[in-house]
């Protein structure tokens, strides 16, 4: 709003050299305050299973199946979609939807063709009516960021 | 259209014979509660992308195999598609190459689309997952470009290889989101 402000008053100025500036602040001069806009943005929650809202979406970035803070070991494809899907639940939950309103999951699996079957047994335990719609990109166990981890996972949400 | 009314209502059945398959008493109660936080704001639109072939199904201990993926879920004017997958060897005897793969995938999104009440030219978002994709991405999107009016949807993708895609064979997959009225 300062900075809006300030543009405006510039413009206003009565300099002779603006003339070529002053045009340039006519392109951008659209009836759309800019903070008309930032509220449809709003951070939920931070770090680890960000979590942004606007309008009625919710948007869940990528969760990883394994944090050495949390669990010493990295365990299988099960335990860590399990685990993941778990922080993914208690980030909707807190912010007023829950598992049962995602639409959209989209994961990064490591070695599908040896992980995905297992994955795939913890997954339908959090949707077992109306699953979401999915897609995945696969990569290999040494592209995944960090050592041990199978599994990433990330959700578009409906909330209230 | 008439299939995607019979697809709602078979969503809206109360999945007597579905239902029981899968249901201990702790499973009922569960699922209770779950159809008590039900919002209409999410509808599954259809249930499968390909006959079956995209929608994964796990062994249940219970009985047949349950499904974990929908095809396509409407929430609001927002259409979500399932990753369609290049090939699937119930419907082509080959495998074929690029080309034949995309061309496979977008007349299926098409049909998707279309029985969800949008088209091709209601895609917004796009995301891709490409074998090889300096050897292929060139010829696959030969293909892609007459499949969407203009402006043509955003599109992002990722890189992969031929033995990381899940199933042999398989050289792309695509998801999509769009507006439906």
């Amino acid at each position: 709003m300062n900075r809006l402000e300030i543009l405006t008053g510039l413009t206003q100025l009565p300099l002779a050299g603006a003339v070529v500036s002053a045009t340039a602040f006519d392109a951008v001069s659209v009836p759309v305050a800019v903070d008309e806009w930032l509220p449809k943005k709003q951070l939920i929650r931070g770090a680890n299973s960000s979590c942004l809202r606007s309008g009625h979406l919710l948007f869940v970035g990528g969760i990883g199946g394994w944090y050495a803070n949390r669990r010493p070991e990295p365990g299988d494809a099960k335990v860590q979609i399990t685990s993941a899907l778990n922080t993914m639940k208690e980030a909707l939950e807190a912010a007023g939807s829950g598992m049962h309103n995602v639409l959209q999951i989209f994961m990064t699996v490591a070695e599908p063709k040896k992980n995905l079957a297992r994955l795939n047994e913890g997954y339908h335990e959090f949707f077992p009516e109306n699953p979401p719609v999915r897609s995945f990109s696969s990569s290999k166990a040494s592209q995944m960021g960090r050592d041990g981890i199978l599994v990433q996972v990330g959700c578009i949400a409906y909330v209230d | 259209m008439n299939r995607r009314n019979l697809l709602k209502s078979l969503t809206l059945l109360p999945l007597a014979g579905a239902a029981s398959i899968t249901l201990s008493p702790t499973d009922a109660q569960a699922q209770k509660r779950q159809k008590g936080q039900w919002t209409p704001k999410k509808q599954v639109v259809r249930k499968s992308n390909s006959g079956g072939n995209t929608n994964t199904a796990v062994p249940s201990l219970k009985g047949p195999p349950v499904a974990i993926l929908s095809g396509c879920i409407r929430s609001g004017h927002l259409l979500f598609v399932s990753g369609i997958g290049g090939w699937y060897p119930e419907r082509r005897a080959e495998p074929g190459d690029i080309k034949v793969q995309i061309k496979g995938i977008l007349d299926t999104l098409k049909e998707v689309l279309e029985g969800a009440g949008s088209s091709m030219a209601n895609a917004l978002k796009v995301h891709m997952t490409v074998v090889e994709p300096n050897k292929n991405i060139a010829d696959l999107n030969e293909v892609y470009r007459d499949y969407f009016p203009d402006p043509a949807p955003v599109r992002s993708y990722t890189g992969s290889s031929a033995e990381l895609m899940g199933r042999d064979g398989v050289l792309v997959q695509l998801d999509c989101i769009a507006y439906v009225d």
